[in-house]
């Protein structure tokens, strides 16, 4: 921002933007300490209940009164079945898949953020990684919640894993639906063991500022006893980075695998190569709107503007416009190539999903996931934060939409003209998807109130006086990025290779 | 605090304090310098460049991470093989049992899990966490280690342990020094905590004994129903009595003039062998005594010759001759003798005597005389012991078969008693024959 | 701004004397052109093997300038401080899209004006739309007007010029900076980066399609772009790295570039190893798993019959080996052993791209059918790479001559110098 540095000029004339002599602090403010960033970030946790911010009361009442309107569908649900909901004939695939993919594309933005923003060294990421991390995880909550009930017989809901049961059975390692199992599964336990272990220096933060016992047992038994050992932070540091350089590929095998359970059948509209980089370009573009949506409020609420300062926004809004162009690209590729490839049924596929019955849902997704982060294109707009706002809820419906384009669209209209119909959802449709937003706000509002909302730890390491001086040649001017910091490891190979000897 | 505990000689190390990255830097290469090995630098987030000021040694995490991804890789491969290519194998979307390319992402997760486990709970091992008891904890100074504070502390273990010159060594640019006593306070576990321990230890066992003794016992008991309704809907299962209905059946019959679709059969001539809008004969065994070759006038006006909706071709033929060959041949024998694989295992059985009734020769005069509707209407519905087949073979099929016993009966039919040929012997009548036989029976 | 780092003088970095070995190239291109032409004769099948053979070459050296202008790209939009050190490489790479513009017109172009199915079987009339020994093809003449000569000329001529455009541009305002240093181009270049990744990624997408695609107008992929562009970074970064090495060795990067460097190009070949196999294995996997006739038929020939050998040998050389000798660090920092990974993954970059073009060369003119003819790697496939190459290089170091071998004008070259891993 402009803030940071208002007299760069270059023979006498201002310069057209922001200097790119200088990395600006990422940590904003004139006099900010090791001590204030605690303090700023701690203290939200640990308000007395009784003075706890009215929004955030307003906030939690509301989610919490969706979570009962969730907690009374799903009851509806299981003891009568899934015929509660719209899917039928030939849309057996209805909302409840839309809302999966839609939660678990949201969830691609936390882990994305931690581990491939931290490879490649995008120090600005400290700032927000923590609460996307979180996003992430009540995201995939909700994702998981969907299919979960899909089922039908929830009870013998472990059948989809490969346990030894009394009737010989195993699953069925071919199907795509399966791998959505072990993907999912294995990114919801991964990215908790990497939210969980990136709290745990700020739980020990935390556990040494409780000023009452249930505080300090309570955080005290999750800080597993951190000291800040050096010794620790190395092997915490190693594991962090090998924990990123895992979870990297992970967040674009998910979505990827998400993308198989369309891609590779044959309806038309579903089975398209680009699909696993699509979607994946999807996710991480509905995660930050995800982000943006929660992060812009949360912000101003609590007191952190100096940390989630408005480069971290600008960023975010061009990562937003830059993932939404992917997922355009690939809608016109598609396009292009259900003409190219001359297959009758890809290009009815098409055509009808632009000017058929759901033409709405189509052009509504192009709108909101091409068409308006174009805004983005200018500065100005990225600093507005009503137009941050707005542009990045329309996001998170413009890919909500997307799902529903593709889910809906190709199974209402397949090979057989006889089978076509149209689909329409019920009210437990409608309610349950409103009452996934009711749990997802829930536990993220009480993540708010009581965990550590940014990293202090990793926040520290990029402010300037975390480095020795005279060490490595670099001075105070606030220059960070370039800045060797332990959290700036790159290393999407060297991570499973052992450590050599630090050649500083 | 620290001031009351200096005079006591249990002491677990002198800890010092430093305001800033370059204090904690200095004293570090210090202390290593000066040979310590019991001792290490607090800090409230990673310093870089401290692991080379202390002579930290790199861990061995990565190697315990990549083996276990390799673990993964054999674990994640060689589940799915067998599971599905040896245990449990089945037939699916056409793939092989053993798909790779379908394996791939399975073991992709897999091995991902397994290596992040190990990155996290690796790291929580070689920390030694959970540490929760730790005489540092005690010192109010030190709480501020995780918010900007910077420390040392040499352990009192330390073999080289010398208080006052740990003390100069740290005492540059140190804020404050102190020292630590050993933690005395440390009380030990309450007793009902090891009882309550065991307890809960045995009780987690319970679960998986009861999953072990369902693998292996069997129990007469229905299993246990969670929803009833799923298992005992409202509805009424096929073939059975219910009192809704007047009839006191729980099937509806179709309304009274239903056709079902493609069961239309106006043709009578296609279906029934019979001329348009005669009598439809029943459908029950031919009577022969009602039909019987004296039973003139009462006999149904049997089509002679074919019926317009088929086309006698070279091709109709071949398809009566695959169709016999599928569905008559057996008994019948491939020449129409009477002499198929049945009926020569049953005569060599003496099948006879248990009320055996041989298959009856297509060749024989009795056979010949027999006009084409009524030969259509013996391979639909049977005769004697024969069974009717207009269940597996459709209506054209039939009349494909009875075009090719035209053709055999016009071109074999020379010598009844010749035995069955080689398996492979194939008749080969033309067109011209069933013409020769349809002109002959039509004559009659 | 920072006064421990020592910025290198004009003098120290400027490269000089590479217009002997420049010519070189131009003459060596030249005479392997003719040596392949003459080779092309001799083997009767109406120049088929020729122009497939030049094919190879040319999207092998094309790619590797596509990857080089995608990452100056990338490097702009992102701000990178890291890489500023290699970007006139990167730069200078990028002057062989003038040389190659001329040798696509000759070797593409020419042909499918002719109406001759040398390369492109749709360029063939009879093979369209029936004649001769040909029954035509519907799927194609569905499309036939995206495939007509001058249609297609003009794309391809667009997509050089996009190409060239944003290559002479970039590299323009990064020489332009060398002499004023003047901040404001790299604020420039940054606001343009945006839309020419758009340009370029449409322009290569397309080309990926036209180019190698098309030779079997009957098959497609959506993927098919990525998976272009992800041969395009891989084989360029090796190309970086082996390049960056050179001018170090020679002096003019030296005390420049450091180990950091070289481990930051290995991460991302690394990274890019592991994304070619990713875009590569889905594209095969929802292929294989639909199993739909019109879309397995172009693997089935790769990997069901004679080329079911070198597919594998793809799969082990692109992906596993590369995946496990780039994962440790050491391999990333030792000069020597990271620039036999890179060799090695040019290699295999040319093996991705012969297998996607030459099994085509038999495929439905009557000459054979590939699922039965296998690879015919021969002199004239060694003899197309010679020239192609000698003409990259010659591009390559044209651009690079008398000017120095880093954007020492760049506002952020101190930081890249003082860049380092952990």
């Amino acid at each position: 921002m402009t803030t940071t540095d208002p007299t760069a000029s270059f023979g006498g004339k201002p310069l057209k933007g922001q200097d790119p002599r200088v990395r600006p602090a990422l940590v904003e403010g004139e006099n900010e300490t090791f001590s204030t960033v605690t303090e700023a970030v701690a203290r939200v946790s640990e308000v007395p209940v009784k003075e706890t911010n009215k929004a955030w009361l307003i906030g939690f009442g509301v989610s919490v009164t969706l979570l009962g309107v969730l907690g009374l569908m799903l009851l509806h649900l299981i003891t009568t079945g899934v015929g509660v909901w719209g899917n039928n004939n030939p849309v057996y695939w209805g909302w409840p898949i839309v809302n999966f993919v839609f939660w678990v594309g949201i969830g691609h933005a936390g882990t994305l953020i931690s581990a491939v923003l931290f490879l490649t060294r995008q120090n600005w990421r400290t700032g927000v990684n923590r609460a996307a991390e979180a996003m992430t995880i009540f995201a995939v909550i909700c994702a998981g919640l969907f299919p979960g009930v899909h089922i039908g017989r929830i009870w013998v809901a472990y059948w989809l894993f490969p346990l030894p049961n009394q009737m010989n059975m195993w699953p069925n390692f071919r199907s795509p639906l399966l791998w959505d199992v072990f993907a999912v599964s294995t990114y919801a336990s991964v990215s908790l063991l990497f939210w969980y272990m990136g709290m745990i220096p700020d739980l020990a933060t935390l556990r040494d500022r409780a000023i009452n016992t249930p505080r300090k047992i309570a955080y005290g038994i999750f800080a597993m006893g951190w000291t800040g050992s050096s010794r620790h932070w190395h092997r915490y540091e190693r594991a962090y980075l090998l924990l990123a350089a895992l979870a990297a590929p992970l967040v674009f095998s998910v979505h990827s695998v998400v993308s198989f359970d369309f891609a590779v059948s044959q309806v038309p509209g579903w089975h398209t190569t680009i699909f696993p980089p699509y979607f994946v370009a999807g996710a991480i573009f509905s995660g930050f709107a995800m982000v943006l949506t929660l992060m812009v409020p949360a912000r101003q609420f609590f007191g952190l503007k100096h940390i989630i300062t408005m480069k971290h926004i600008d960023v975010m809004c061009r990562i937003l416009m830059a993932t939404g162009m992917m997922v355009g690209y690939a809608y016109m590729i598609e396009f292009f190539m259900a003409w190219y490839g001359g297959v009758q049924y890809e290009t009815f596929a098409f055509v009808n999903r632009a000017f058929g019955n759901y033409w709405w849902a189509y052009w509504i997704m192009v709108s909101c996931n091409v068409i308006f982060p174009q805004i983005f294109w200018s500065k100005k707009m990225r600093a507005n934060l009503w137009v941050v706002m707005l542009v990045s809820i329309t996001t998170n419906i413009g890919m909500w939409f997307e799902r529903f384009v593709i889910t809906v669209t190709s199974l209402s209209r397949d090979f057989v003209p006889s089978s076509w119909g149209y689909f329409s959802p019920t009210y437990v449709d409608m309610l349950m998807f409103l009452g996934s937003f009711g749990l997802f706000f829930t536990l993220f509002l009480l993540f708010l109130r009581f965990l550590p909302t940014v990293a202090i730890a990793e926040v520290k390491t990029v402010m300037p006086q975390a480095h020795a001086h005279g060490d490595h040649g670099h001075g105070k001017d606030g220059h960070v990025d370039a800045d060797p910091t332990s959290y700036g490891t790159a290393g999407g190979g060297g991570s499973v290779a052992p450590a050599s000897k630090q050649d500083a | 605090m620290s001031d009351q505990n200096q005079n006591q000689p249990e002491i677990h190390g002198v800890v010092a304090y430093y305001d800033d990255v370059d204090g904690v830097m200095n004293a570090s290469r210090k202390i290593r310098d000066a040979g310590y090995k019991k001792w290490d630098a607090y800090t409230p987030f990673p310093v870089h460049g401290i692991d080379e000021a202390m002579g930290t040694k790199p861990t061995i995490l990565p190697w315990i991470v990549l083996g276990m991804g390799l673990t993964g890789l054999v674990v994640g491969l060689s589940l799915q093989y067998f599971t599905n290519a040896v245990d449990y194998v089945f037939l699916i979307s056409g793939k092989p049992d053993w798909s790779l390319p379908a394996n791939i992402p399975v073991t992709f997760e897999i091995i991902i899990l397994f290596s992040a486990y190990t990155a996290f709970f690796g790291m929580l091992a070689l920390n030694k966490f959970p540490h929760l008891s730790n005489p540092l904890h005690k010192l109010e100074r030190f709480k501020r280690v995780t918010n900007d504070r910077f420390a040392i502390c040499v352990e009192a273990a330390d073999a080289n342990f010398d208080r006052a010159r740990v003390e100069k060594l740290l005492g540059v640019g140190a804020e404050h020094i102190e020292t630590c006593p050993t933690d005395t306070t440390r009380a030990a576990l309450p007793i009902w905590f090891h009882g309550v321990a065991a307890i809960l230890t045995c009780a987690s066992f319970i679960p998986l004994a009861v999953a072990f003794k369902g693998r292996f016992a069997t129990s007469e008991k229905p299993r246990y129903h969670v929803w009833p309704d799923m298992d005992w809907q409202r509805k009424r299962k096929t073939q059975t009595a219910w009192e809704g209905f007047p009839d006191g059946r729980a099937m509806r019959l179709p309304v009274a003039g239903t056709v079902a679709e493609g069961e239309l059969r106006d043709d009578f001539e296609l279906y029934f062998g019979v001329a348009q809008g005669s009598e439809v004969p029943d459908k029950i065994r031919y009577d022969v005594a009602k039909f019987g070759a004296d039973a003139g006038a009462e006999r149904p006006e049997w089509l002679a010759a074919f019926p317009a909706a088929v086309n006698v071709d070279e091709a109709f033929l071949e398809r009566g001759r695959q169709r016999y060959t599928i569905y008559c041949s057996v008994c019948h024998g491939k020449q129409g003798n009477g002499m198929g694989a049945v009926a020569v295992r049953a005569n060599a059985l003496d099948a006879a005597q248990w009320g055996w009734v041989p298959p009856k020769s297509l060749l024989s005069e009795n056979a010949k005389a027999y006009s084409n509707g009524e030969l259509f209407h013996v391979a639909s519905n049977g005769i004697s012991t024969m069974a009717g087949y207009s269940g597996q073979v459709t209506a054209k099929d039939r009349w494909a078969i009875v075009a090719y016993v035209r053709a055999i009966q016009a071109t074999q039919g020379l010598d009844q008693t010749e035995a069955p040929r080689d398996a492979d012997y194939k008749p080969v009548p033309t067109i011209e024959s069933v013409r020769v036989s349809d002109s002959s029976a039509a004559g009659q | 701004m920072n006064t421990s780092i020592e910025l290198p003088t004009r003098d120290q970095v400027i490269v000089r004397d590479l217009s002997k070995p420049a010519t070189a190239g131009l003459v060596v291109g030249l005479i392997g052109l003719l040596a392949t032409f003459g080779l092309g004769f001799t083997f009767g099948d109406g120049m088929r093997h020729f122009g497939h053979s030049m094919l190879v070459a040319i999207l092998f050296f094309l790619s590797i300038s596509i990857g080089a202008l995608i990452f100056i790209l990338l490097q702009h939009v992102t701000s990178a401080g890291w890489s500023v050190v290699v970007r006139r490489v990167a730069e200078a790479v990028t002057g062989a899209f003038p040389i190659l513009f001329p040798l696509v017109v000759l070797v593409v172009l020419v042909p499918v004006f002719m109406g001759k199915s040398i390369i492109y079987d749709w360029a063939s009339h009879d093979f369209v739309w029936g004649g001769g020994d040909f029954t035509g093809s519907e799927l194609i003449q569905s499309k036939a007007g995206y495939f007509g000569s001058v249609f297609f000329a003009a794309r391809i001529c667009l997509y050089f010029a996009i190409w060239v455009g944003l290559s002479r541009f970039f590299s323009g305002q990064s020489l332009a900076q060398d002499d004023d240093q003047d901040p404001n181009r790299t604020l420039t270049m940054q606001r343009r980066s945006g839309v020419s990744i758009i340009l370029a990624a449409l322009a290569t997408t397309f080309a990926a399609f036209d180019l190698s695609m098309s030779l079997n107008a009957e098959w497609f992929s959506t993927m098919y772009g990525v998976y272009f562009f992800a041969g395009c970074m891989f084989s360029f970064l090796s190309v970086l790295a082996l390049s960056t090495m050179w001018l170090e060795k020679r002096g003019n990067l030296k005390n420049v570039v450091s180990i950091e460097h070289y481990h930051d190009i290995g991460k991302l070949l690394f990274a890019f190893t592991f994304f070619w196999s990713y875009v590569a294995f889905s594209q095969f996997m929802l292929y294989w798993y639909a199993d739909i006739p019109e879309e397995t038929h172009w693997f089935h020939y790769r990997m069901w019959g004679e080329w079911n050998g070198f597919s594998v040998l793809l799969v082990a050389g692109h992906f596993l080996i590369p995946m496990l000798g780039l994962m440790s660090r050491h391999v990333k920092r030792r000069r020597n052993v990271f620039a036999a990974w890179c060799v090695y993954c040019l290699v295999f970059h040319f093996v991705d791209l012969y297998w996607n073009v030459m099994p085509e060369m038999v495929n439905g003119v009557g000459q054979g059918d590939p699922a039965t003819t296998g690879p015919a790697f021969g002199l004239i496939d060694i003899t197309a790479m010679i020239s192609v190459g000698g003409l990259f290089l010659f591009g390559f170091l044209r651009k690079l001559d008398g000017k120095p071998a880093l954007a020492i004008g760049d506002p952020r070259l101190p930081e890249s110098l003082a860049f380092q891993n952990v």
